[in-house]
Parts: C-alpha cells; sequence; structure tokens
C-alpha cells in the first residue's frame, strides 16, 4: 500500500517532456529555477520550509544544512497547536546553536522544559515571543530568563501575553533583565498601529500594570486625555530651565504614590541630549517616597516657566502618547539640570 | 552615462543613478562613460531591471538633481519629492504591477538583480514567490515549477517521520 503511493506521488518525469505542461515554468531551464528557488527559500515561512524539504534532495538538503534559514523560527497557526517540546527542539536545532528570535503563538503543548532546553543550547537569543502559550507558567519564564541572564543571555523583546498567573512580582523581575531598560517607558500599545511583523515590535515587554484592574496584561491606549492619571496630589520638587540644552525639567512627586513620574521637556530634537545617561537612585533621592520612577520625555512641547499644577496634567497626558522617547541623563547632568 | 551591455550583444544606456541602483556597478565603475558588459544577463531580463532601476532612481532621489528628474519624466512619476522608497504607497502599487509576470520571467529577474546586488529588487521578486508558494505542500511545488522527486522511498518515509507532528491531520 505505501509502495503504491510513492509512485503515486513521484510525477512521471520522463513522459511529461513531451506532454504539454500547464506551468509556464517548464520552459525555463531547470537550473535556474534551482538558483533562484534556493534563494527564495530565505522568504518562507516555516510551513513551506518544511515542504520545501520533501521536494527534492536538492532541496531537502538546502533546509535542512542551512543554519541561516533557522535563526529566526517563527511557529504560527495551524502548527503551532501541533508543536511539541520535542519538535520545537528538533525545529530550533537547525539553528546550531545561533537561534536569534523565537516566536511561538499560542503553542499549547509547549512546557517550561521545552522553552528550557530552547534558551540553554541558543544563549545568543535575543527575540522571545510566546504570548498564548498557556502550558507554560510565569513562575518558569522567569526562571529561564533569570537563568539566561545569569548566563550573560540578554533579551531585547519578550512577548509573555497569555501566560497564566502573571503578577506584577513576574514583571519587576523580568524588567531587570534588560539591560540598561530598567527605566524603560511602557507607553501603551496603539490599537492602530499593531506592527505587522511580530519581530518588530520595539517594546521590551508586552505586558504592563493596566491602570484600572491592576492586573498584568496588555495595555492599549486611551483616547481620553486624563485616562492615565491616577495620580492624587502634586507636589513640584524642581523646576528649572537650562539655557545650553534649550530643555527644561519638571519633577513632581507623590505623596504615597507607588510611582514618580519625572517629565523632561525639550524644546530641540533630542539628538542633543542622547548621550546623556540617568541613574535611578537619583529619582530615588528626589522623590523618597517612591517604590519605582519613570522617566519620560517629550519632544517639541513648550512650557511656561511659571508652572501650575494643572499644566503638569495636560504634560502627562502629551507623554503617553507614543511620540513619547526614553531618554537617559548622568547623574551629574541631571542634577545640574535640577539646580536651576 | 553608463553603457550596459546584454548577453546577446544588447547596448543599453543608462544615467548613473539608473546604473547605480546595483551596488555591483556602482563599486566597479571608474569612470563616468564606461562600459560594462553582463554576460549571464539577457536583453530581455536586462530591459526589465532598468525599468525597475529606473523608478526606483527617480522616487529615491531629490527632486532638485536635473538628471534624476529628467528620469522621473521619463517615467511619470507625480512623488518624486519624498525619499521614502519602502513606504511611498504609489511606488508599491508600481512594484505590484511590476511582478505580475509568470514564475520563469520572475526567475530570471531575480537571478540577474542578485548578480548586480539590487537588494530592493531581489526582495521584490523573492517575496513576490514566496506568496505564490504560500500554503502548499511538496508535491503542489514539484508541480508548480516541474520538479523531479528524486527520493527513495525509504528517504521520503524519514522524511515523513520527521515532520510528522507538522503535517499530521492534514
Amino acid at each position: 500500500m505505501p509502495q503504491s503511493s510513492w509512485n503515486h506521488d513521484r510525477p512521471p518525469s520522463e513522459a511529461c517532456d513531451g506532454c504539454p505542461n500547464p506551468n509556464p515554468v517548464a520552459a525555463a531551464p531547470a537550473v535556474d529555477v534551482s538558483s533562484a528557488l534556493l534563494l527564495v527559500l530565505g522568504y518562507l515561512r516555516l510551513p513551506e520550509l518544511l515542504a520545501f524539504q520533501g521536494v527534492s534532495r536538492l532541496f531537502r538538503d538546502a533546509v535542512s544544512l542551512d543554519s541561516l534559514l533557522w535563526r529566526r523560527v517563527s511557529i504560527e497557526r495551524p502548527l503551532s497547536l501541533r508543536l511539541t517540546d520535542e519538535a520545537l527542539v528538533r525545529i530550533t536545532s537547525r539553528a546550531g546553536g545561533k537561534l536569534e528570535a523565537l516566536a511561538l503563538l499560542d503553542c499549547w503543548k509547549v512546557t517550561d522544559d521545552g522553552l528550557m532546553q530552547v534558551v540553554n543550547r541558543n544563549r545568543g537569543i535575543t527575540k522571545l515571543h510566546v504570548p498564548g502559550c498557556t502550558q507554560l507558567s510565569a513562575d518558569g519564564v522567569v526562571r529561564i530568563l533569570k537563568w539566561h541572564y545569569e548566563l550573560k543571555g540578554r533579551l531585547k523583546s519578550l512577548q509573555i501575553h497569555g501566560i497564566p498567573n502573571l503578577t506584577i512580582y513576574h514583571l519587576d523581575a523580568l524588567k531587570l533583565l534588560f539591560k540598561n531598560d530598567v527605566l524603560q517607558v511602557s507607553y501603551p500599545i496603539n490599537y492602530n498601529n499593531r506592527p505587522s511583523n511580530i519581530f518588530n515590535s520595539d517594546r521590551p515587554i508586552d505586558v504592563d500594570i493596566c491602570p484600572k484592574c491592576s492586573n498584568v496584561r496588555i495595555v492599549f491606549d486611551c483616547t481620553r486625555e486624563n485616562c492615565r492619571l491616577y495620580f492624587h496630589s502634586c507636589s513640584i520638587e524642581g523646576l528649572g530651565s537650562h539655557n545650553g540644552e534649550n530643555a527644561e525639567v519638571v519633577s513632581f512627586a507623590l505623596q504615597g504614590a507607588k510611582t514618580v513620574e519625572v517629565v523632561l521637556i525639550f524644546q530641540n530634537s533630542v539628538k542633543k541630549l542622547s548621550a546623556l545617561t540617568f541613574s535611578a537612585r537619583h529619582v530615588g533621592f528626589i522623590c523618597q517616597n517612591a517604590t519605582s520612577a519613570i522617566v519620560h520625555i517629550a519632544i517639541g512641547i513648550r512650557i511656561s516657566l511659571k508652572v501650575l499644577p494643572s499644566f503638569l496634567v495636560s504634560c502627562v497626558g502629551n507623554v503617553w502618547s507614543p511620540l513619547a522617547h526614553r531618554i537617559n541623563l548622568t547623574v551629574d547632568k541631571f542634577l545640574k539640570l535640577l539646580s536651576y | 552615462m553608463i553603457k550596459l551591455v546584454s548577453g546577446d550583444g544588447a547596448e543599453f544606456e543608462v544615467e548613473e543613478e539608473v546604473a547605480f541602483q546595483s551596488k555591483i556597478i556602482k563599486d566597479i565603475v571608474a569612470d563616468a562613460d564606461d562600459v560594462i558588459p553582463l554576460p549571464t544577463v539577457s536583453s530581455k531580463v536586462l530591459i526589465q531591471v532598468i525599468e525597475y532601476c529606473r523608478k526606483h532612481a527617480a522616487v529615491n532621489s531629490f527632486p532638485l538633481s536635473p538628471s534624476s528628474s529628467a528620469a522621473a519624466a521619463a517615467s511619470s512619476s507625480s512623488s518624486i519629492s519624498y525619499s521614502k522608497p519602502v513606504s511611498d504607497p504609489a511606488l508599491r502599487a508600481w512594484d505590484n504591477e511590476f511582478v505580475k509576470l509568470n514564475n520563469s520571467s520572475l526567475f530570471d529577474i531575480v537571478i540577474a538583480a542578485n548578480y548586480l546586488d539590487i537588494e530592493e529588487l531581489v526582495d521584490l521578486v523573492l517575496e513576490t514567490v514566496a506568496d505564490r508558494i504560500k500554503g502548499k505542500q511538496a508535491q503542489e511545488i514539484r508541480r508548480q515549477f516541474n520538479i523531479e522527486n528524486d527520493f527513495t522511498p525509504e528517504e521520503e518515509e524519514a522524511l515523513r517521520r520527521e515532520n510528522s507532528w507538522a503535517f499530521q491531520n492534514n
């Protein structure tokens, strides 16, 4: 029975030369078709890449031996529903330990063990997207990524929404694993601006703390200007303008608030100040009661030196827009700015 | 002007900006009026590649440069004020029209574009071909491109076992 199905699968190649072929490609020289198709391999998604393995010996070897084809692996439906730990490890092993980006979308069968094996064998992985992988645990993901970090692995992008039981503690632990990104501004995801390529997101972590329900989840942008203002009281700690940098600095502390926002507004391009770096400790110093601090920057907004609390409200509203950029300042520079 | 000579001896004079869409030509051109032989590219394919390069050179360059605006006028482009090749919807629409060719023509173009190192054109063509392969099984791909199945039954069985997780229930 299997024998006959092989014969059936195989195209009658010799007979084909004589018969009219419906496909115009047949007229092209075979060598060009193969070399062009070998170029196409780099543009295929996983299902077609696997299908190409079964086309001929040439393509089988080209697909399985070229580790460059396997550095960015993305497994989507319908394959994601069938992907087991074993298949995941086998597929990713083709990168030869050089896997850079892995996206597992709704891979319900993949467990912490499987992910651990992949991360273990691919220390250079920088993008890990595992949304909707419900067999993964929040504890497990934190454990795997902490371990990855300790072995000098550095993630640039992590997507974990849909993993069960994510808490603020998991999120805090994960944020610490992003180099230089402790002070990351995680502005909300805009509904209309979802990236089409799943690897193209510039957010380090996809989830955030919902301002309304305090759960860890994807937080979408809100059109209401004051939506994200959950401050009860403001006190202006420092205010100044630095002529040389053409910048105006406003910081405000919230008595008893968990989060403190330091807002820097630059009238000119952010490039002028991009070399500056900023330390979290000094935000803590300025805002004594805070347990965490976030730095926001808005560009091109002119503000009056006579700052009123009502101004701050609209300012923060602006900062939450997707136009907000992240910047780092040196301690000295920051204190200098504040001392005006 | 740079003169390109196809494999079948046809000569094409093109502006520098057009020829320089090819990184390889940009690298080897020493003189403004160089003659560059392209023995592996047929005139039919070269005409298509030049058409693409002329369009993209016009859109990519600033309208102030006289030669590029001439090229732009030649390709009747209306949106040359912005140097945003990828996000320009008019150019993307033009690209989409350009690749409405049969597979064999696309293959000829991509081999030439790869040889001439015109990255955007290689991407455009290969993405188009990849799109035409989308959702197809091995058997359909063989038929589409007239590739012979040279596996032994044992090899085919081994492949089937290896990828069984992906192709079950199909």
